[in-house]
């Protein structure tokens, strides 16, 4: 008997030593070499003809962003629809896109973005994380925000307006968004959008597990969207598909409910899924819901 | 779309509540000791229903002919670094006559230390099964219930626990070796077949449709020990 409990632990303990945990899975990029934009085949996600932006439109950019702790350097791309010479009086949006694939998937959805009121009135800047796309490196929480950071600091360079810059995270975009938008003093957005949002890694897993599971136990992830959100004072829209079986609607409820700001505004979408809001409402009902609130 | 993250995440840490089968339905004969593993877990749909792989390793003694004290240690908790840990009893209270099953309890913890956040948590849990027992070998089926109880009175984001008490129908079947050397056993398992999860970050697969999920088991123990031996 004890010689099985003590080979029992021993086996156990074991195992614990060569630690696994789940990060890395949290971040879905796929490595490009180079990327097609207008040419991509979005499939299921393409968005009518109507909001096609040509190449001259758009601008491929690289910048630097630094892992605060190691000092190392990542160069990361990004892709600005709009002129980049008029940055300085435009009114920009800074899209981070959600956990799949780079880019080119997005491409569709910054198309319409761009197209808010007449096309190219309004910038639109986004970027891959490391490890998608183009960008070098591996992503992580802070990598997330670090790489935002670095967008943010472009779109400064380029003579963007904090007053004319909106901040508009999709899914695991919302993460360095709201991150941003409660913690970076230097450059406040005029206004914050957020679709689809995750409250907290711990929400996810609770909600899911049913048990109050600590986190902890297989993850460093955070991802404190409705904590930080707290911090957020800037107006608020917040999409989110009624029918997410992805992030369940009850992840942005929390989040909405807990802004820290005066004014929010909800778009709680009948129908809709996680990714297709722009469809399910329709393109020109979701643009015109964007250029309301941008507008307000 | 793709999950990876909610995937694993699901394989690693539903662990808690659905990892294992019952571990003992019918007590072992005094003095009996036994070893064994299960492996199975809740279904979810990965390009087609499959039950995850958990595993544990499970200790089992009689310490009355009625009365067996188990242990087991959860062997996919430990490659993430925790220390997950269940013991409990096996009491059987009531005798097969006729229609009437043997009906046995088992209270038991699950304890779950995480080493990275050097935090632990406990839940009590407690099952309450009737099996009838068939043939030469005495091989037996069995229904219950499985009962976990969360002690938390919030949940992240400080939001109210949603659901302190966690009720898991099963069934199952065990066979045994001759002269009761080995069992092999199999289970089902309803988990929380009332609560909904269509839109759970985990894509569960229930046998109650959006509700719940279903966990499949097979579990095999050893008699290694018997004073009688």
């Amino acid at each position: 008997m004890k010689k099985i409990i003590l080979y029992t632990a021993l086996l156990a303990f074991a195992i614990a030593c060569k630690k696994g945990n789940l990060d890395s899975l949290a971040f879905y990029g796929e490595k490009l070499d180079a990327y097609e934009f207008e040419n991509y085949a979005a499939g299921n996600e393409a968005v009518p003809d109507e909001y096609a932006v040509t190449a001259a439109n758009r601008t491929l950019v690289s910048m630097q962003s630094i892992d605060e702790k190691t000092g190392e350097s990542y160069t990361i791309y990004g892709v600005y629809i709009g002129d980049v010479s008029t940055i300085a009086t435009d009114t920009v949006i800074l899209y981070a896109h959600g956990q799949a694939a780079h880019l080119d998937a997005y491409w569709p959805r910054a198309t319409l973005l761009a197209s808010i009121t007449e096309q190219y009135n309004y910038g639109v800047f986004m970027m891959d994380y490391r490890g998608f796309g183009m960008s070098e490196g591996a992503s992580s929480e802070s990598g997330l925000i670090e790489d935002v950071n670095a967008s943010i600091d472009w779109l400064i360079d380029q003579g963007a307006a904090a007053e004319r810059t909106m901040y508009y995270g999709f899914s695991l975009g919302c993460i360095p968004i709201i991150d941003r938008a409660a913690n970076r003093a230097d450059f406040q957005p005029a206004k914050v959008i957020i679709e689809a949002p995750l409250a907290s890694v711990a929400n996810l897993t609770q909600r899911s597990l049913i048990l109050n599971v600590n986190p902890k136990s297989i993850t460093n992830l955070e991802f404190e969207n409705a904590e930080k959100i707290k911090d957020v004072y800037m107006p608020l829209l917040w999409l989110h598909g009624i029918d997410d079986d992805y992030i369940a609607i009850q992840n942005g409820e929390l989040i909405y409910e807990n802004y820290g700001g005066v004014y929010k505004d909800a778009e709680r979408v009948v129908g809709g899924h996680h990714g297709d809001i722009p469809a399910t409402m329709g393109y020109e009902n979701y643009i015109t819901r964007l250029r309301n609130f941008i507008e307000l | 779309m793709n999950r990876p993250f909610a995937l694993a995440l699901f394989a690693s840490i539903f662990g808690v509540t659905s990892c294992a089968p019952s571990r003992f339905v019918e007590p072992l004969e005094k003095d009996e000791l036994t070893v064994g593993f299960s492996l199975g877990g809740p279904v979810i749909e990965f390009n087609g229903p499959i039950p995850m792989p958990m595993t544990s390793v499970e200790v089992g003694y009689g310490l009355d002919t009625n009365l067996t004290v188990f242990g087991a240690i959860h062997t996919t908790a430990a490659y993430f670094g925790n220390i997950q840990l269940d013991a409990g009893v096996t009491y059987k209270f009531l005798d097969q006559n006729k229609f009437i099953p043997n009906v046995s309890i088992s209270p038991s913890i699950n304890f779950m230390y995480t080493l990275d956040d050097r935090s632990g948590k406990l839940w009590p849990i407690l099952d309450l099964n009737a099996y009838w027992n068939y043939g030469n070998r005495t091989n037996y089926w069995y229904a219950g219930v499985n009962n976990y109880f969360e002690l938390s009175k919030t949940m992240a984001n400080d939001q109210p626990q949603a659901h302190h008490w966690i009720f898991n129908p099963q069934i199952g079947h065990v066979i045994k070796g001759k002269n009761d050397r080995w069992q092999l056993t199999t289970e089902f398992k309803f988990l929380a077949p009332y609560i909904k999860n269509w839109d759970a970050f985990v894509p569960y697969k229930s046998l109650t449709g959006g509700y719940g999920a279903t966990g499949f088991y097979i579990g095999c123990r050893w008699k290694i020990g018997n004073q009688d031996n």
